[in-house]
């Protein structure tokens, strides 16, 4: 149920697996997807998050909580009294260790990110996965995909005849 | 290397196979069913780093049957200290092989399947690649159906139990493929290097399949196809001609090929003739006697249409000047070099200049 605490109105967010998350409704509204359901005055209760679960939904939270554009008590913006460069140096630096999870949890990030549109999350989740194929070759992007080769023998030849210029 | 992948294949080798006894074989193909539904074997040992070890079977399973007990987890809940896990066991009784699994934390009875040994016996005489190769098929045979009566409906239903009574989402551990299809072609679309698209797509079935609708040939290669054209569009009238016509709405082929057959024709280029690289990257003095040449001599009449009319502004200079705006891509007939030169001094002698404005297109007499 949406509450107030201290002048800040709150939001329940409950994962499937039963977990309850208390946030503010600004970190809330990060996603696009909640900002549209409160703003549609749907959300007057928790709002069940299906589809992720507790782990997940508690990174997504953690993620949102520090991109939040933080105020002060004055209601200044954080942003007006540190330099607005040194703040995104901050976050990417921020960022760069709240990416390095395993491959699983990474993927599950990249649904949660889509599910909730999250773009901020969406654009870092989605650009380490490209940083770890680029450039590599065929078996270590298949070993990163987890796919496996299930081509016959015949046309694995054609598609490497046909895309010979990518192995050059 | 070998282009048939088949969970059987991810649990045992054709020697081991060959060793082992049809009982043996039975449960190694059931072992196989339960990890390709997404189940794994939970690894109690937090130094055993050893990956083969999600699937290690016993040795000699078959004549070990009768007091095998293999333990299978959902990945979803190994982060979880309460973690749950299935046990299979297998039992017989007469001529039928019974295999039966208990949720440990779940006071419901066992799920079981029983099969009938001495039906089951031939479909698994073969050699491992035959084997797996009819379980995989999609068709009535016995052994095909084998394998969906134990992948379908046995180890596929217990870990969506499984997973459902823990509250989490049934699927497999979340990988690159168990995304939605337009996620994972929002992300292929993030791929600077065409090179890396394509080596990607020469990965698996799925994702060339998914690569190559019409819907995300569209999404993924236009874009390229068009920063081509864009950063080398001088370069492309210059030395491709007729190449500079739009063919955005309607591709002959598919985005890819378009791009693939582009960036070769300009690598190739790049790499094989020396002359061009000095006379493309700058425009020097000698793009400008060789942009001479080319508009009075060489250059196709479309090319030259791509670069705009280059015309006299001034009357009485025999139209020698060869300075002008370029204007629209316009598509003129096939002329050789001298008729244009000589069109060019007709229209320089008549007064009619480049197109500039809408009084420029008239002589003074007929305003």
């Amino acid at each position: 149920m949406a509450t107030r605490e201290a002048g800040k109105k709150m939001i329940m967010l409950k994962s499937p697996d039963g977990m309850e998350f208390e946030v503010e409704e600004a970190v809330a509204m990060e996603s696009q997807t909640i900002r549209k359901m409160i703003e549609d005055d749907c959300a007057d209760t928790a709002i069940l998050i299906p589809n992720i679960n507790s782990k997940i939904l508690s990174r997504v939270i953690e993620y949102c909580n520090k991109h939040v554009p933080t105020t002060g008590a004055t209601g200044a913006a954080a942003s007006d009294t540190v330099a607005p460069a040194a703040l995104a140096e901050d976050l990417k630096i921020w960022d760069a260790e709240f990416i390095k999870v395993n491959r699983a949890t990474r993927f599950d990030l990249i649904q949660a990110a889509s599910y909730l549109n999250i773009k901020g999350l969406l654009d870092l989740t989605s650009q380490t996965t490209i940083d770890t194929i680029s450039d590599n070759s065929l078996e270590e992007i298949r070993s990163f995909l987890s796919t496996k080769n299930d081509y016959l023998p015949e046309e694995e030849q054609t598609i490497r005849r046909e895309n010979q210029w990518a192995f050059q | 290397m070998s282009s048939l992948v088949s969970p059987l294949h991810g649990v045992v080798d054709a020697r081991r196979w060959n060793t082992e006894r049809l009982l043996g074989r039975l449960v190694i193909m059931v072992h196989a069913a339960f990890l390709d539904a997404g189940f794994m074997v939970p690894r109690r040992n937090r130094r055993d780093r050893d990956l083969s070890s999600t699937c290690r079977l016993p040795t000699e399973v078959g004549a070990t049957a009768s007091i095998l007990s293999l333990e299978y987890t959902a990945p979803q809940l190994l982060p979880r200290h309460d973690m749950d896990t299935a046990v299979l066991r297998v039992c017989t009784n007469g001529r039928h092989v019974i295999f039966y699994l208990q949720i440990s934390s779940v006071r419901v009875s066992p799920h079981l399947v029983c099969l009938d040994a001495l039906s089951v016996a031939p479909l698994l005489s073969g050699h491992l690649n035959g084997t797996a190769r009819r379980l995989l098929r999609n068709d009535g045979s016995p052994t095909a159906a084998l394998w969906r009566t134990v992948s379908d409906g046995f180890s596929r239903r217990i870990f969506s139990d499984l997973c459902l009574v823990h509250g989490v989402v049934p699927g497999r551990a979340p990988t690159f493929m168990s995304l939605p299809s337009d996620i994972m072609a929002a992300i292929l679309e993030r791929l600077a290097d065409g090179k890396d698209l394509l080596r990607v797509e020469s990965t698996c079935t799925e994702l060339r399949r998914l690569v190559s609708e019409p819907d995300r040939d569209r999404q993924l290669w236009m874009p390229r196809y068009k920063a081509l054209r864009l950063n080398w569009l001088w370069w492309w009238c210059w030395s491709l001609g007729g190449d500079s016509n739009s063919h955005d709405d309607l591709p002959e082929t598919s985005w890819k090929q378009m791009f693939v057959r582009a960036t070769r024709r300009w690598e190739d280029r790049l790499l094989y003739r020396s002359t061009p690289i000095l006379v493309i990257r700058r425009f020097s003095i000698l793009d400008e006697l060789k942009w001479l040449r080319y508009s009075f001599e060489e250059l196709p009449v479309d090319a030259a249409a791509c670069f705009g009319e280059m015309m006299t502004e001034t009357e009485g200079d025999g139209g020698k000047s060869t300075t002008g705006r370029r204007h629209g891509r316009g598509k003129a007939l096939a002329i050789g070099g001298h008729e244009k030169q000589r069109q060019q001094g007709r229209r320089t002698r008549t007064g009619t200049g480049a197109i500039h404005s809408p009084s420029s297109r008239y002589r003074w007499k007929h305003r």
